[in-house]
């Protein structure tokens, strides 16, 4: 008798075997099975019925955020950098070569003969985060951005100074408490002085030497103020 | 005629629209499909894990999985094969679990009997199917799958690579090395 003969027998014995049904318990599997596939179902709706609320908030909540800027400030926040100096790229290829000039050796030689401060495209990148405040959506970020870009051209390469003052109002009034609004009421501050309007620059700069807005240009609106004293008669 | 080029899987399927309502989770449907598959399901179970007990475990696994598996059918078998599949699928710790229980009674009742089939004929028979289905229980799970698909259920090894999710050659040579070692298991168990 040879192996496959062996295995061939013991392969037709098993076959035998099996093929003798057992008595199985053919009812009680089939509900045991239509039981658990209503569970699985209920559980499934009982499923749907917990997420779909927490979906909705989500919703809800994604929805709010993008209307009220909120989603726009958690974005801005992650690259500060880049959009500090979005805006003001439009004026950062013609910026005035006396903008790498520090304010305090100017003022100090001449206060109404102020140099003009770095280009915001190189000192955004240092503005406290606890300034920013985007506006209510991306379209209105746009506008104020197109403010501040206009601003910084009147004031920079235009030397438009009265110009540039009410171009930094306007910002200021849109985006008070806009991400750059801490470079804008420096830089109107700046205006001021261009105009002679001594006091009101004094005014506008106090509260940034006083660091009432945050250190942001507190040392250069401190040093501004010093020379102011310095020159008075 | 339109009878003789359309697979029976196709009247299968469509006819009931059972897949169909599979899919849409009606419980008639599954009960159904239950009643008309639960034989072959159950018989190619016990093949595969060699006791009554588990087999029914996988037989139920299997079912209740089929509302969910049946979105993954995609009609090009017939459904009977889909549900053998599942079986085959859910097989693994149903035979782990079948095979450890065997190896613990032997070890109670001793080691496997050498066979003696010049007596009694009946007898030798269910021995030497016992013996088999504990030499099967030595096999890996693959090797154990074809041997059970190709042998004992008598599919090709094209339709055993479809169930198994293998290919066909791949099949082919789990059959060759599982009849080697089974053969081998024999003799060393002195089955004659």
């Amino acid at each position: 008798m040879t192996d496959d003969d062996l295995l061939a027998r013991a392969t037709r014995a098993l076959k035998e075997r099996d093929a003798t049904p057992s008595p199985a318990p053919t009812m009680a599997t089939r509900l045991a099975i239509l039981d658990a596939s209503d569970r699985e179902r209920r559980q499934g709706r009982r499923n749907r019925l917990l997420i779909m609320p927490i979906a909705a908030t989500l919703v809800l909540i994604a929805t709010w955020a993008a209307a009220s800027g909120t989603l726009a400030r958690v974005f801005a926040s992650d690259g500060p950098a880049e959009s500090a100096q979005a805006p003001a790229k439009a004026a950062a290829t013609s910026v005035a070569p006396a903008a790498s000039t520090e304010p305090s050796a100017a003022a100090t030689a001449a206060p109404l003969t102020v140099a003009e401060p770095p280009a915001p495209a190189a000192t955004a990148t240092t503005a406290p985060r606890t300034f920013a405040a985007p506006p209510a959506s991306v379209a209105e970020a746009g506008r104020v951005d197109a403010l501040y870009a206009d601003a910084h051209r009147l004031h920079f390469d235009a030397r438009d100074h009265e110009g540039a003052l009410r171009a930094w109002d306007a910002y200021l009034q849109a985006a008070p408490a806009g991400r750059l609004a801490p470079e804008a009421r420096y830089n109107r501050g700046l205006c001021l002085l261009h105009l002679g309007r001594v006091a009101e620059a004094r005014t506008a700069l106090a509260p940034i030497a006083g660091g009432a807005k945050g250190s942001y240009r507190q040392d250069e609106a401190a040093r501004l103020l010093r020379a102011l004293d310095d020159a008075a008669p | 005629m339109t009878l003789a080029i359309v697979p029976a899987a196709c009247f299968e399927n469509d006819a009931s629209g059972l897949v169909d309502r599979l899919r849409r989770q009606d419980r008639l449907a599954l009960g159904e499909a239950y009643d008309a598959h639960q034989a072959a399901a159950r018989r190619l179970a016990r093949r595969l894990v060699g006791e009554d007990a588990a087999a029914e475990d996988l037989v139920q696994e299997a079912f209740v999985l089929l509302p969910r598996a049946v979105h993954n059918f995609d009609g090009n078998a017939a459904l009977r094969t889909f549900i053998l599949a599942i079986v085959v699928n859910c097989a693994r710790h149903h035979v782990r679990g079948a095979a450890r229980r065997r190896r613990l009674a032997e070890r109670y009742g001793g080691e496997p009997r050498a066979l003696a089939l010049d007596g009694d004929a009946e007898a030798g028979r269910r021995d030497l199917a016992r013996l088999l289905t504990r030499a099967l229980d030595e096999l890996t799970l693959e090797q154990r799958t074809a041997f059970v698909l190709m042998e004992l259920e008598e599919h090709t090894s094209i339709d055993a690579g479809a169930l198994a999710g293998a290919p066909e050659a791949t099949m082919r040579t789990r059959l060759f090395h599982a009849k080697r070692n089974l053969r081998e298991r024999l003799e060393a168990w002195g089955a004659r």
